[in-house]
């Protein structure tokens, strides 16, 4: 094959003798225009600034961006053209393997090291592929359905090597033009030839753009159960469950998925969220954790991953009795902080900030009646105030969580108003805030306040006020403002003193029912309790003036 | 929660995972040796050639102790496709050109025109067509051929054949149970097991895919048929 071959050809890999040494092979097969490059970035330039027919990409690219990354970014990012063949080369061997670890899918891989022989055979297909299937991938290009549809249809019927694919692209372009009756036809007659596992997942997503979600997710049940690896059979599943409103079931589905292919950015980091919002630390930790991880040298590293992390490992950290996992958990928050230190010297200011934060947070010693911990809390307080409108408000609302969970209720308050007034928040982020003001605790202090709460009024039921009273205090330990709660503490509490003779005692009663009344002042009037409020406010002010 | 906690299967199915690597990397080292070897001497690069199928035969067992773990994990599902038969043979094949070359094996190749398409899993049936073809040129004398057909009764059927001494006795009375796995033959068995699973896993309108095993009449040689509905 000595003839030249008129294709523009891009080689990736860290090294420079492997990039010479694969060069000369297609020097060899008759390819004259071969572009190299030796790193992911720089390998994304050329491929902005020139049109490939074929890009051969180590998965390994040393530091920096892997093969993958580099796939999903280009992908992502809609740069690389459907008339471009991807090609990953990989020293592993297996091909199921490499299968289950790149999801972005290159149109080919090469197991690496290779023979001439081995380059020829799989070069000639390339370019048969390319030539065969011209038409429609420059309809892809153009973004042209009908022709699609036309050209692939006419593969299917005249090329058998290509017919598979073909239907492939005629489904899928069906479903996203919203051809959706043509599409139910064409996928009945291809299920009808043979059960194929695209295709039922293309009936899935046919049933989705109809948004029958119910019978999506009935089939995609019994896809991923007939094949345990279908990994967007996971994600779509997710999404469905998503739609539904059903976030515990989009945690399994996601994590199924997980465990099929764990290095994907999108379904990590879907997850981390929706288990974060179901206040699931655990898993919402594990998923940041790659998050971050999977972001590393990638256009998406930022400190909000890293907040995200940090936040999920102190909110553990409250959670958990167990000296041992507190431990750990220390140490792995001071291990990302010092990384968040390391990887962001442009953000200085920030980075240096969270690590102080999230050190307090997670400081076995710091209580609010320390004077060295009240001195860090008011230093916390004014530098996130001097920099309220630079900060990554997720990064404020964590400092006014570690001011409450100190008990600095004002300081709280405060911080979070400043934060409201500073910046224009999203809805998702103005609720966040809402609900810390309201109760700045975990699920799991919430759910014992809540027991005790509940038994209290129990005995409050009973006119056993003493031991309801009791149970109010208790219950306020753990979650020392949340409205109903306080309330109920009140007024027990001005029943006791109702109930009693001795004007001392009960002159200390209603100074810390007035005390404890105090934290609440931050409520509305849209708050469901804001009429008791007023009312036991009013009450309480009358029963100290007679005393 | 019991995350922390891995299986010994999981371990296990790692380290293989990572011995399987290294072998992959012991293996391209060899190769690039035989291939430079052999513009010169011969004797070298035929022992060497040997040790380049045994280090195939390893390679086959950690794929096949893989392929147990994702069958009892079941992740081991087939994932069938329409698949252009031409290119799936074209890939086996590659893999023993150099060994083929060297061991001045006659080896043929011919693929019925009706037989250019079919449904199966690609990846699956290429590691069985590795195993079976790792053992016909490891026990061939000179000739090994590979037919492709399809029967009148809708089978596609894969014919490999060679000349060597044929399948001992007890692998020929090989009946698909587990109880014909035993270590004292030499021979184990757990190669034709796993290729069993597989094959079976091809399944359409209650037809499930097998194979035989024969020896030829005229020259003794092994014979191995898969039929894949």
């Amino acid at each position: 094959m000595r003839e030249t071959i008129d294709k523009k050809f891009l080689v990736i890999d860290d090294f420079n003798n492997v990039r010479k040494s694969i060069k000369s092979m297609l020097q060899t097969l008759g390819i004259q225009e071969i572009d190299e490059a030796d790193n992911g970035q720089r390998a994304t330039k050329k491929i902005s600034q020139n049109k490939y027919d074929v890009i051969l990409c180590d998965y390994n690219l040393g530091p920096g961006k892997d093969g993958q990354q580099l796939l999903y970014e280009l992908r992502k990012k809609n740069m690389l053209p459907f008339t471009t063949i991807y090609v990953i080369i990989t020293a592993e061997t297996a091909r199921i393997m490499v299968m289950g670890a790149l999801e972005y899918s290159p149109d080919d891989y090469l197991a690496k090291p290779f023979a001439l022989e081995t380059l020829k055979q799989r070069l000639l297909r390339w370019l048969d592929r390319l030539d065969v299937t011209m038409p429609v991938l420059k309809a892809k290009d153009e973004q042209n359905s009908k022709k699609i549809v036309d050209e692939a249809k006419y593969i299917a019927d005249s090329e058998p090597r290509y017919r598979g694919w073909a239907q492939k692209q005629i489904s899928d372009v069906l479903i996203k033009s919203g051809e959706l009756e043509q599409a139910e036809e064409f996928l009945k007659t291809v299920m009808g030839a043979r059960a194929q596992a695209w295709a039922q997942f293309d009936q899935a997503r046919l049933e989705m753009a109809r948004n029958n979600l119910i019978e999506a997710v009935t089939i995609l049940e019994d896809l991923v159960k007939k094949y345990p690896n279908h990994v967007a059979g996971y994600d779509c599943l997710a999404e469905c469950y998503a739609k539904l409103n059903l976030p515990e079931k989009q945690v399994q589905a996601l994590s199924a998925g997980i465990q099929q292919s764990p290095r994907n950015f999108d379904r990590q980091k879907t997850l981390a969220d929706v288990a974060n919002e179901l206040e699931d630390h655990f898993i919402a930790g594990k998923a940041y954790k790659e998050v971050v991880g999977l972001a590393e040298n990638s256009w998406q590293e930022s400190t909000h991953h890293y907040n995200d992390l940090l936040s999920s490992l102190t909110l553990q950290f409250d959670e958990t009795d167990d000296p041992e996992k507190r431990k750990a958990l220390q140490r792995t928050i001071i291990s990302y902080s010092k990384k968040l230190i390391k990887r962001f010297p442009d953000e200085l200011n920030q980075v240096k900030y969270m690590a102080r934060l999230y050190h307090i947070a997670s400081d076995e010693k710091a209580s609010p009646e320390q004077p060295q911990t009240q001195q860090a809390l008011k230093k916390l307080r004014t530098d996130a105030e001097a920099n309220i409108s630079d900060f990554n408000p997720e990064v404020t609302a964590v400092a006014a969580r570690v001011l409450y969970k100190h008990h600095q209720f004002k300081d709280g308050d405060e911080l979070i108003e400043s934060l409201k007034n500073a910046q224009t928040l999203d809805e998702r982020i103005y609720e966040k805030l809402d609900q810390l003001q309201n109760e700045p605790i975990s699920k799991y202090a919430r759910e014992k306040a809540l027991e005790l709460n509940k038994h209290g009024m129990e005995l409050y039921e009973k006119k056993n006020f003493d031991e309801a009273f009791d149970q109010f205090t208790e219950a306020l330990q753990y979650s020392p403002r949340h409205a109903g709660l306080v309330l109920n503490y009140v007024q027990t509490g001005m029943q006791l003193v109702k109930n009693s003779s001795d004007t001392s005692t009960s002159k200390g009663m209603l100074n810390s029912c007035q005390e404890i009344l105090d934290r609440l002042s931050y409520i509305s009037e849209r708050h469901s309790q804001y009429k008791r409020y007023q009312l036991l406010c009013g009450k309480l002010k009358k029963m100290r003036e007679k005393l | 929660m019991n995350d922390d906690q891995l299986s010994l299967e999981t371990i296990m199915a790692t380290m293989v995972h990572d011995i399987k690597n290294s072998l992959g990397l012991i293996n391209s080292q060899l190769d690039g040796v035989i291939h430079k070897l052999s513009k010169t001497s011969g004797e070298e690069v035929n022992s060497l050639v040997r040790v380049r199928l045994e280090t195939s035969r390893i390679n086959n067992d950690l794929m096949h102790m893989l392929g147990f773990y994702r069958l009892r994990t079941e992740l081991l599902s087939p994932v069938i496709e329409d698949v252009f038969l031409e290119d799936l043979f074209t890939d086996v094949i590659s893999r023993f050109d150099m060994t083929l070359s060297e061991l001045n094996i006659d080896f043929s190749l011919s693929i019925a025109p009706e037989a250019d398409c079919w449904f199966l899993d690609p990846v699956l049936t290429e590691g069985m067509l590795n195993n079976v073809l790792t053992n016909s040129i490891r026990y061939t004398h000179s000739k090994l051929s590979v037919k492709v057909l399809v029967t009148e009764d809708q089978w596609l059927k894969i014919q490999i054949t060679d000349d060597g001494e044929g399948y001992p006795e007890s692998m020929l009375n090989w009946h698909d149970e587990v109880s014909d796995i035993n270590f004292k033959t030499g021979s184990t068995g757990l190669g034709l097991y796993f290729n069993q699973q597989i094959a079976s896993m091809h399944e359409t309108n209650g037809r499930k895919g097998y194979f035989e095993l024969e020896n030829d009449s005229d020259n003794g040689g092994a014979i191995f048929t898969l039929y894949l509905p």
